[in-house]
């Protein structure tokens, strides 16, 4: 069972504001998937190794050889606020009065 | 009443929108067709048909000159899921997060079809994100089931499943976290391919669960798949998970065929018992039984942690997701809340307003099988029962060439019928899963109707083997003609 304060948590944890229908929904949607999803918990897996991924490749290595980048004026082309060359952002740092 | 659907007896008497991309390849290379009538005749489809199908989220004209003279795909009309990046062309997701991003470089599929100068017509609709099994997610348009428009086509790669199977485009391209390729693709009565983990790079694949996405193509039968498969494969130094192993020549494999009395079919008894509808079960058996007749083996294989693929993929996957989806917060690309009063407010209030309810939903679920506390009881459990479910694959690859299994356990669903409960949804997925764990490939094929509407055939391969299930497909469609029954539109 997942509270509506832990989906709160949850939803702050990921940057997401909820409205309080969805708060609710989410609480009881995901009691409902965590319930079935817990069959998991039955296996005896003390001596497996966890699989990221069946097929990885480790530690791919590449020459370091400088190659041509896109402009700076193209890498900001899709942001929502830009003056052309840099992401414009809200203030972070609080200046004093 | 009219037909809602016809079966051509062969290949010739199929009307040119429905013909095999191999035969128009042929015809324009025996100049019995022009590329400028080929481009003109599907344009024209897509303008008579695509306001009832909705494929397509937008039309573009990639058909640059410039490309390789020879190459299979030369001047065929094809089409992109729109997950996939095209340089200045938007791509959305199918999220209005997304909904004016225009890519500053081409996906690598991109990039090796537009060498080919294929004609990409245009970007199909999907579930927001890739997330979902119906299409019904895409914050922009329902596209239907060509099949039955009150039925949903599948997902989520459902817009370019539609495309394909309407005679919208020769092939399409999609991509498969969890079926997304072979689902639809089942649903709408065509061949869909995910290829093995690694085989196709995923540079420019905007990314849902990056251990499990893989782009595959649909087509009409599985002498194009081999074709689309040749054309898209290889490794790829933009993308370190792709493989550096060798390239079969695909289409070779596929013309070549395969003599059935080599071959040795397992069938999983997990995949074949309770909950799939009797309709689809007669076909697979029926599809099985054709195989038998064909001189091919069959045995009994088990999958036995089968029944644990639904909670391990969805906490895997939804894990990966909420950290993929972490990049999408106002600054860099996409929408951005209009009011806020501080960095922290408009990433939330962005977040919020952008990203629709199944996405928040699988973001929800991931972050919280990440967060402490819950790690090692569902993320970390979760990737020791993958192992699981890879070595049930590894032991029953000992014994046999290929497995065959449903691909859904239904035909094509109704519209708003599993979208309020999220497991009934999930539950779709059932058969399709496991693979995408085990990184193997599998595809589907049609083979058959129930009730009016197709049904899908799964064969599953070992690592590497899409060689082997190509020329196993595609001789199977020398002997049977499931593959050439098409909605009637």
């Amino acid at each position: 069972m997942i509270s509506k304060d832990e989906v709160m948590k949850i939803a702050g944890l990921a940057m997401l504001e909820l409205t309080e229908e969805e708060v609710l929904l989410y609480s009881e949607q995901l009691s409902s998937l965590l319930e079935h999803f817990n069959q998991i918990q039955s296996l005896n897996l003390d001596d497996i190794e966890p699989t990221n991924n069946a097929l990885v490749n480790f530690n791919v290595l590449r020459a370091d050889i400088v190659e041509p980048s896109k402009s700076q004026r193209t890498i900001v082309s899709n942001a929502p606020e830009t003056d052309g060359k840099n992401f414009n952002v809200p203030a972070i740092i609080e200046t004093e009065e | 009443m009219t037909e809602k659907y016809k079966k051509y007896n062969d290949i010739n008497e199929l009307p040119l929108h429905y013909k095999p991309a191999h035969v128009i390849r042929t015809m324009l290379d025996s100049r019995q067709i022009s590329p400028e009538e080929i481009k003109t005749e599907t344009l024209k489809r897509i303008a008579k048909i695509d306001n009832k199908i909705n494929s397509f989220l937008r039309l573009c004209d990639i058909n640059n000159d410039s490309g390789e003279k020879n190459a299979f795909w030369l001047n065929i009309p094809i089409a992109l899921k729109d997950n996939i990046a095209t340089k200045n062309i938007i791509t959305t997701a199918g999220s209005r997060i997304l909904e004016n991003h225009i890519p500053i470089f081409d996906a690598t599929v991109t990039k090796k079809l537009k060498d080919q100068n294929a004609f990409i017509v245009g970007k199909t609709n999907l579930d927001e994100f890739a997330m979902g099994s119906s299409t019904e997610n895409s914050a922009f348009k329902k596209t239907v089931n060509p099949w039955d428009y009150s039925c949903v086509p599948g997902g989520s790669s459902g817009g370019s499943a539609a495309a394909v199977a309407s005679g919208m485009a020769y092939m399409a391209l999609g991509s498969d976290t969890g079926g997304s390729i072979r689902q639809p693709a089942a649903l709408c009565g065509v061949c869909g391919m995910k290829p093995t983990y690694g085989r196709v790079s995923r540079y420019g694949l905007i990314a849902f669960a990056s251990s499990l996405d893989q782009i595959g193509p649909f087509t009409r039968d599985a002498v194009d798949m081999a074709h689309a498969l040749d054309a898209i494969s290889g490794h790829d130094s933009k993308d370190s998970t792709s493989s550096d192993s060798a390239v079969d020549n695909y289409s070779a494999a596929a013309l070549k065929g395969y003599d059935f009395k080599n071959l040795k079919i397992g069938i999983p008894e997990q995949y074949f018992t309770g909950g799939i509808d009797a309709g689809v079960l007669n076909r697979v058996e029926a599809a099985i039984e054709e195989f038998k007749k064909l001189g091919a083996t069959v045995v009994k294989v088990s999958l036995p942690n089968s029944k644990y693929a639904i909670p391990v993929y969805y906490l895997i996957a939804t894990a990966e997701a909420s950290s993929n989806l972490a990049r999408f917060d106002g600054v860099k690309y996409g929408f951005r809340a209009p009011e806020y009063k501080n960095l922290k407010e408009m990433y939330m209030k962005t977040r919020e307003a952008g990203f629709g309810a199944e996405v928040k939903r699988r973001i929800i679920l991931g972050t919280y099988a990440l967060s402490s506390g819950y790690y090692d009881a569902y993320y970390k459990k979760a990737q020791k029962a993958r192992t699981l479910i890879c070595q049930d694959f590894e032991n029953a690859f000992k014994k046999v060439d290929v497995i065959l299994t449903p691909v859904t356990p239904s035909t094509a669903f109704k519209f708003n019928e599993k979208t309020s409960d999220p497991l009934a949804m999930y539950m779709s997925d059932i058969f399709t899963i496991s693979i995408n764990l085990a990184s193997i490939p599998a595809m589907s094929i049609p083979c058959g109707l129930s009730e009016n509407m197709p049904v899908g055939l799964q064969i599953l391969g070992n690592y590497f083997q899409e060689a082997k299930m190509l020329a196993i497909a595609a001789e199977f469609q020398k002997h049977t003609d499931h593959h050439l029954c098409m909605p009637a539109i």
